[in-house]
């Protein structure tokens, strides 16, 4: 059954989630004037299917970061659509996501610019491995007159073994006065950089693993808490 | 000398033209049966036509893209023949219809320079030359009606095989009516040193054109097909729909160019698809800059080891205008490599789109792609998309994806400014400036007149 939990937050506040406690969690946030929100949704070792989902409404001010992690899920769908509705409003969103096996992981993630000098970046990075699949959407729109609005939105996905990714980053530009970028790009380990690891004797699965810390990197920064709690597995 | 204004008057003005038959209007079995009847085509085509006619009838217009839904099927001419015969040299071309290529500023020298030159007014080729050493090295160019005559076992081994009249309904409604085009043959190892040329132009009311084009290069093969589009405007919607069929065959490369500049009632919706075999090069080089709405998305399908597929594309968005342009590559076979380079300029309510995809079937090892598409949104009433798919299905690859969208910077313009440009030639140097990747593809003839076009276009959108 979906739950649908309606917050208004007046506050600063962090709130952190495990998707196995909340499987079909469904938000509904309002965040107030100059207030920040810390969503973090976390997924280790999920067996069942979840799909958690958020819609946000920034006011004035009013600030976001959306960080999602996943590893070791077997299926998990993430959806988020945040309305950057006050002026000078900020929402980042933060995606890391490790595949084995025969995991499914799709994360939908709409961002729509609804006014003045607001700014949105996406960050969302992706290792699958095996026949895991990793499907990425992300939509930025930006509205008519929402001027002096920087939208970004990145996906990197490596690929080992039989993995497969899909991503559809989407851009609706209605204003000019913008700068709205998006970046994909889909590869597999630089075999150069193994080589290199590989000589300096590590084992090949070792020298993997570094590599995928390497590529995680920038999204481990990006996350509030200490990596190694969240990540136990890809790390 | 006529000022830029006139001469648009002038590029756009209907010239009356009598024709030896026009089909009645609307779509029927009856009207595809009179088309293949006044053409004299081997019976197998009519079936081919009277197949697609269902499937198009069966079809739905896409529910994606631009908005479909005020074209009007049974308010077009589907055919119509404005001389008998293809002439064979251009004295023999009516008077009209000189006046009208002079008007699209194709210069006296270029006609005896260029060798192969074939026009197309209406729905039939009216010009057609072939120089002797053309024909010596066994290249065919000819017009596709004449080649179904002379060539119809080529014809029937090719026609339809890139795209099948089921691919969607556009298609099928041009392999059911289809009129006009160029078939190009160029047999192995032979590499045709001057572009090939073909103009287009819509004339009458409601004149829907539909040609077919084919291009076959064997191996080792090379040919640029350069095909031009102007037409003159006309107050009631009208539709393009064209079928391009490519065959790039092991080491073959074609270079295939457009400009279309059809006038902003035109419906323009095209299907543009390549094979490339074996270490073949296939390169779409796609300029938008007129129609209502253009729906194109020239295609690589890459099915021989290291095939290069290449989708340059330029649209421009004016008032009223949706470019709903794009590329895809499908890596078909291991080591292929494709890319993909989209600029768009979208004002005064015009709309760009790019609406492209990459795929990466599992097995298909070692494919490189990369996209770029870039977008230029110069005022705030106009609106730029970008819907890009990658969907990859195997881990040894390398593909990389980047789009941007804004406006003209502030210091470029400040900077030009400061060196004493007015602010329209400010503009003009950053938006050719801004195009230049692409413009640089083209012949020059052609990146003469895309400059000179687009300058057109950006009359009046400063200030």
């Amino acid at each position: 059954m979906v739950r649908t939990k309606r917050l208004h937050i007046k506050r600063d506040m962090t709130l952190e989630i495990d998707m196995r406690k909340h499987p079909v969690l469904d938000f509904k946030i309002i965040i107030e004037p100059g207030r920040q929100l810390n969503l973090v949704w976390l997924g280790n070792g999920l067996k069942r299917t979840v799909s958690p989902s958020v819609e946000c409404t920034l006011k004035k001010n009013a600030r976001l970061h959306l960080a999602v992690a996943v590893s070791r899920s077997h299926n998990v769908s993430v959806k988020a659509s945040i309305e950057l509705a006050g002026i000078a409003s900020e929402a980042y969103v933060s995606g890391l996501f490790h595949g084995f096996g025969t995991d499914r992981h799709a994360l939908d993630v709409a961002m729509r610019h609804q006014a003045k000098n607001t700014k949105g970046d996406i960050l969302i990075k992706g290792v699958y491995e095996d026949s895991a699949y990793g499907q990425f959407n992300g939509l930025l729109k930006i509205y008519p007159g929402a001027n002096q609005t920087n939208s970004y939105f990145a996906d990197n996905v490596l690929l080992l073994d039989r993995g497969m990714a899909t991503s559809i980053p989407t851009l609706e530009i209605l204003a000019d006065d913008v700068r709205a970028t998006h970046g994909s790009t889909t590869s597999r380990v630089n075999t150069d950089q193994l080589f290199y690891l590989k000589s300096r004797g590590l084992p090949h699965r070792q020298a993997i693993q570094h590599m995928i810390q390497g590529f995680f990197h920038p999204i481990l920064a990006r996350l509030p808490k200490p990596a190694e709690k969240l990540f136990p597995h890809s790390l | 000398m006529p000022t830029t204004a006139s001469k648009q008057e002038m590029l756009t003005r209907p010239d009356p033209m009598s024709y030896v038959f026009k089909a009645k209007k609307g779509l029927s079995e009856q009207v595809v049966r009179e088309i293949s009847h006044m053409k004299g085509e081997p019976s197998w085509m009519l079936d081919v036509r009277l197949r697609a006619y269902q499937t198009f009838l069966k079809k739905k217009n896409p529910a994606w893209g631009g908005d479909l839904s005020t074209i009007k099927f049974d308010d077009i001419y589907y055919y119509m023949k404005p001389v008998e015969k293809v002439f064979q040299s251009w004295g023999d071309v009516p008077p009209a219809i000189r006046t009208t290529y002079r008007r699209l500023g194709i210069p006296q020298a270029e006609q005896k320079y260029l060798s192969g030159v074939m026009a197309q007014y209406e729905s039939e080729a009216v010009y057609h030359n072939l120089k002797d050493r053309m024909g010596k090295s066994g290249v065919i160019f000819e017009d596709m009606d004449t080649a179904l005559k002379k060539y119809p076992e080529i014809i029937k081994k090719y026609f339809g095989r890139v795209i099948p009249a089921g691919d969607n309904k556009f298609a099928a409604l041009n392999t059911g009516v289809w009129s006009g085009g160029s078939f190009v043959y160029v047999p192995a190892g032979v590499k045709v040193e001057f572009p090939l040329q073909a103009y287009f132009r819509i004339n009458a009311r409601n004149a829907g054109q539909f040609e077919r084009t084919l291009i076959i290069a064997e191996p080792g093969s090379f040919v640029h097909y350069v095909e031009g589009c102007t037409a003159p405007v006309y107050t009631t919607d009208s539709l393009h729909s064209a079928v391009v069929e490519i065959i790039v065959k092991p080491g073959a490369r074609v270079r295939y160019t457009t400009v279309q500049n059809w006038s902003k009632n035109v419906y323009n919706l095209v299907t543009k698809r390549s094979f490339v075999y074996e270490e073949g090069v296939m390169e779409w080089v796609d300029g938008n800059l007129g129609s209502k709405l253009t729906m194109k998305y020239p295609s690589v399908y890459l099915l021989g080891r290291k095939a290069h597929g290449e989708v340059l594309s330029i649209a421009l968005a004016g008032a009223g205008q949706h470019q709903d342009a794009g590329g895809k590559a499908i890596h078909g076979a291991p080591e292929t490599t494709s890319r993909i380079i989209s600029k768009s300029i979208a004002k005064e309510t015009g709309r760009t789109s790019y609406r492209g995809l990459v795929r990466v079937p599992r097995g298909m090892t070692g494919v490189k792609s990369n996209v770029v598409c870039d977008a230029l949104l110069l005022d705030e009433r106009s609106r730029s998309d970008t819907y890009p798919t990658m969907d990859i299905k195997e881990s040894d690859v390398q593909i990389g994806h980047e789009a941007s969208v804004g406006k003209i910077g502030e210091e470029q313009m400040f900077y030009l400014r400061s060196r004493g440009l007015s602010e329209p030639e400010a503009m003009n140097l950053i938006v050719s400036g801004f195009i230049e990747p692409i413009a640089k593809e083209l012949p020059l003839e052609y990146a003469v007149e895309l400059n000179r076009l687009i300058q057109l276009e950006m009359e009046g959108s400063v200030g």
